[in-house]
């Protein structure tokens, strides 16, 4: 799959799973970090984009230290998914 | 199981009677004998849906196999699916899905004569650090 294909899949499924009522996919930039001063998720939505990310794309997030790499931007986390995906 | 010992609330916000460890660390049962005594129960006979939601909330932390308590910090597609009345036995099952740094979500049900009263997930946070 493309990077980019999957970063609108991305941005469909962070709206959807964490339920975020005022952001539309299209509002998502894929450079701006994902936690704290860009998107502006906490560590409960970490979790739940982890469940998320784990039943859908079948990769393995093992902890926080990954995460933080993963997690760094939606860029960040397609590439992470496309390594990783099985 | 004695879900007070393994717990650290205390009457009368314990809301199981007892428990079982299905799996160490990641999965419990456990049940609550909904009585007209019970200070929970409301006037009309009914057990509140925030008290199941309890429930199932320290059927997780029995789940979890921790011995350290948590806070229950966040609820995910809770759907509520049938009403809890005086002489019901509620009971209840959690399964932990996934942990990450500190946060452990579970998927619960609490049914009552094997039909769903309530289910969803569950997310406890243990302080790791301490």
């Amino acid at each position: 799959m493309e990077k980019e294909t999957l970063i609108e899949e991305l941005k469909a499924l962070i709206v959807k799973s964490l339920k975020l009522e005022d952001v539309l996919p299209s509002d998502i930039d894929p450079d701006a970090p994902l936690f704290g001063s860009g998107l502006g998720l906490d560590s409960i939505d970490a979790l739940e984009l982890v469940v998320a990310l784990e039943k859908t794309y079948g990769i393995r997030i093992p902890d926080e230290d990954v995460g933080k790499e993963a997690f760094a931007s939606l860029s960040a986390l397609a590439g992470y998914v496309i390594k990783n995906k099985k | 199981m004695r879900p007070f010992e393994h717990l650290p609330h205390r009457h009368p916000f314990v809301m199981l009677d007892r428990a079982e460890v299905v799996a160490e660390g990641r999965h419990a049962k456990g049940i609550k004998l909904i009585t007209a005594n019970d200070p929970s129960v409301s006037p009309d006979g009914i057990f509140p849906s925030a008290y199941i939601v309890e429930a199932m909330a320290q059927t997780s932390g029995i789940a979890s196999g921790k011995k350290t308590g948590s806070m229950l910090a966040g609820l995910k597609n809770i759907e509520f699916r049938g009403t809890v009345l005086t002489g019901d036995v509620l009971e209840l099952e959690s399964v932990l899905e996934r942990n990450f740094s500190g946060l452990y979500f579970f998927n619960c049900r609490a049914s009552v004569s094997g039909k769903t009263v309530a289910e969803g997930g569950v997310i406890l946070y243990f302080d790791e650090t301490a």
